[in-house]
């Protein structure tokens, strides 16, 4: 589990339900960040999609900038 | 930009560098031997008496404070001295004038006089200069709990962190800064008619 | 629609004979009528520009027991909304300002946006289909209005604009909300003080109406002296700016009550800044460009003011807004909004705050002792037998004009036609009167049924 407070714009996640996004702006809420969307396999017309990302929906921490 | 979530910065009122000698506990006994005088004075309403342990050039302060986002206690929470409002940013002329509007009789936020008790607690000697072998201005931060009682049913009760920095003078300690952080946010009283 | 036991407001509030039920002060039913009949239709005082000047910023304020976010969304907008999620209740924001682009529930994560809608909710895909999220937006004040930097709000579709709301006694705010040398607007909140004191709120509205009556309950801070020249030696905790002027009392129809002053024919400058020189200059720089902008009107200075039904205001000396905030029948808290002129050189600025606090709130010299007043006769209101005994507001009874350039109900001498105007307002708020008569449209307060 990891604390969302601590992620940057440009992180880059992976969610529950596999997609993979790029962290845009961290809402310093502790529990939403903005993301964009860049691997969508449920739905692949989402990606490049730009949403909001709950804590409890990010599986891990991918890359950071 | 993320938050930080430790901070790193020494604490203004941590842990200062003073040797715990004898030295130390003579000096430490010495300020609360003193502090405790102070607040026999006030719990006697011996004000007047009170005023002359105060230096002339005395700054009494106490912050609002406020409730801020994780990270920014340091910034935001306590309002400061010399800008905007305050609970209390005082100077001698201001706490004599205090003195004098409770000794007019007629000032009826303390006619009568309320029933206040003041507790020191957890005296510790933070700074001393120039050294703790000749202290001539020493700065001591405590707990205090200041009970006040009212006419019959009205209590209150305050509780918080003192920093005092006393000085040396040929008259004994006295107070030259006394900054006073209450736990509170809405001041959970009706009055501040009591010295802190 | 509640009921309580007191059916008939007239037999509460008697502006005729001066008389008003110690009940309206006490009693817990009529509270409860208050909250829902008077602040959730009156404008509310609820912050300043000062406090949010960037988009983003918040500053958490009150409406009745409400706690309400006034917030300027990244747009620039600046909105009002109650401070309880939509889900459950729990309060999105719990800080007392700062700058956010999102308030986040924390108890299941709801978020809404800084112009208060709803923008993210966890599981939203699996457990939400057709949530309407527009629907489910924070809960907006109905009207919003901003007046030289000060920001209302009335919950209230159909109330009037703020204007029409204050009527005659606008000029009579302006004069605490325009700069010292007469340009509109143009001030900045340098603090505020919340304290909670045992009192009904009505009497620090009505303390503040004109009330000039309980004068010699400061007379601790009168005889020692802690005004602008009391370290010159004067007594008085204020200036002597008035000393020459007509002093006048205005109940105006909307329920609002000032105390101003009209200085004479010739308005001189009167030295009231003693203490330091600098001051004393800068302050007769205001008061001559003052009267170079405003010519004849300059001569009116305002004292203190209350706007139906709980805001405050000292016009001059300590200047500032004070909002009421009920609690309970016997509860209010204070909050303390202190202006200066945002450009005002430092040293004003240094010298008022200095000032302001040594005057005015809990820890004010002077203000202690109004408190003390109104914890004291609510407490000794309570008793059964003492609700039986109404207050008397006989002072000055029929000593006013309605002939008189200032509009409104004017009186020349000490009255309590303010209060009698204020509470005959607030009667037909508890009936819940049409606007027309909130306003007193028509110019007159309504007339007791024909007898």
């Amino acid at each position: 589990m990891i604390n969302v407070l601590t992620l940057r714009s440009g992180d880059r996640l992976e969610l529950e339900d596999g997609t993979i996004a790029e962290v845009l702006e961290n809402m310093e809420d502790g529990m939403w960040v903005q993301v964009r969307y860049l691997q969508v396999p449920r739905n692949p017309a989402e990606e490049g999609a730009i949403e909001l990302c709950h804590a409890q929906d990010i599986a891990k921490l991918l890359d950071v900038t | 930009m993320a938050a930080v979530l430790e901070t790193n910065a020494p604490s203004p009122t941590g842990s200062a560098g003073l040797h715990r000698t004898d030295a130390y506990y003579r000096l430490r006994a010495d300020i609360e031997e003193f502090l405790y005088s102070e607040a026999e004075l006030l719990d006697e309403r011996r004000f007047r008496d009170w005023l002359t342990l105060l230096t002339d050039d005395i700054s009494y302060f106490m912050p609002i404070r406020r409730n801020v986002k994780f990270g920014q206690h340091g910034e935001r929470e306590n309002t400061r001295t010399g800008i905007g409002i305050s609970w209390f940013d005082e100077d001698k002329w201001t706490l004599t004038k205090r003195v004098d509007q409770i000794l007019t009789g007629v000032h009826f936020a303390e006619e009568p006089l309320s029933r206040v008790c003041h507790m020191v607690s957890n005296v510790q000697i933070k700074k001393v200069l120039p050294s703790l072998d000749d202290p001539r201005e020493v700065e001591a931060r405590c707990r205090f709990l200041i009970y006040q009682n009212r006419v019959e049913y009205e209590t209150y009760t305050f509780v918080g962190k003192r920093t005092d920095v006393l000085r040396m003078t040929d008259d004994g300690w006295k107070i030259a800064r006394r900054e006073i952080i209450l736990d509170q946010n809405v001041l959970l009283a009706k009055n501040l008619s009591v010295f802190f | 629609m509640s009921h309580s036991r007191f059916d008939d407001p007239d037999k509460l509030v008697d502006t005729d004979r001066g008389f008003v039920s110690r009940e309206i002060f006490v009693d817990p039913d009529l509270y409860k009528e208050e909250l829902e009949k008077v602040f959730t239709r009156a404008w509310l005082f609820i912050g300043h520009e000062s406090l949010i000047p960037k988009p983003g910023d918040f500053y958490t304020t009150r409406m009745g027991e409400e706690s309400v976010i006034l917030c300027r969304d990244k747009q620039g907008i600046v909105h009002a909304f109650l401070n309880s999620c939509r889900h459950r209740g729990m309060k999105v924001c719990r800080y007392e300002s700062g700058n956010t682009s999102l308030f986040t529930c924390p108890y299941h994560s709801w978020t809404y946006t800084t112009d208060g809608k709803l923008q993210g909710v966890p599981h939203f895909r699996t457990l939400y289909e057709g949530l309407d999220r527009e629907a489910n937006s924070l809960v907006s004040v109905a009207k919003l209005a901003i007046y030289k930097g000060t920001i209302w709000a009335t919950w209230d579709k159909d109330a009037p604009d703020f204007i029409t709301y204050l009527g005659d006694a606008k000029i009579h705010l302006d004069q605490a909300l325009d700069c010292r040398d007469g340009r509109s607007g143009g001030s900045e909140v340098i603090g505020v003080h919340k304290w909670i004191f045992p009192a009904n709120w009505k009497f620090a509205a009505e303390n503040f109406l004109g009330d000039t009556y309980h004068n010699p309950s400061h007379r601790s801070v009168d005889l020692i002296g802690i005004g602008p020249s009391a370290a010159a030696g004067k007594k008085g905790r204020r200036d002597d700016e008035l000393e020459k002027a007509q002093h006048v009392w205005i109940s105006f129809p909307e329920g609002h009550g000032v105390h101003s002053a009209i200085q004479p024919e010739e308005n001189e400058y009167i030295e009231s800044f003693l203490d330091n020189p600098v001051l004393e200059q800068y302050f007769r720089h205001c008061f001559e460009e003052r009267k170079r902008r405003l010519g004849e009107q300059a001569r009116l200075l305002p004292f203190v003011g209350t706007i139906f039904p709980n805001t405050s205001y000292h016009g001059r000396q300590p200047r500032g807004l004070c909002a009421w905030h009920p609690h309970s029948p016997t509860s209010t808290e204070g909050w303390r909004f202190f202006l200066v002129d945002a450009d005002a050189p430092q040293e004003a600025k240094d010298y008022l705050r200095r000032y302001y606090m040594r005057y005015s709130g809990p820890a004010g010299m002077t203000e202690q002792d109004d408190m003390e007043n109104w914890l004291y006769a609510t407490a000794a209101s309570m008793g059964t037998v003492a609700r039986r005994y109404p207050f008397n507001y006989q002072q000055s009874l029929g000593a006013w004009t309605k002939d008189h350039h200032l509009g409104g109900t004017v009186s020349l001498q000490i009255t309590e036609e303010i209060a009698r105007g204020y509470y005959a307002r607030w009667k037909s708020y508890l009936r819940g009167a049409a606007w027309d008569e909130l306003l007193g449209v028509g110019g007159n307060l309504p007339q007791r049924a024909a007898e």
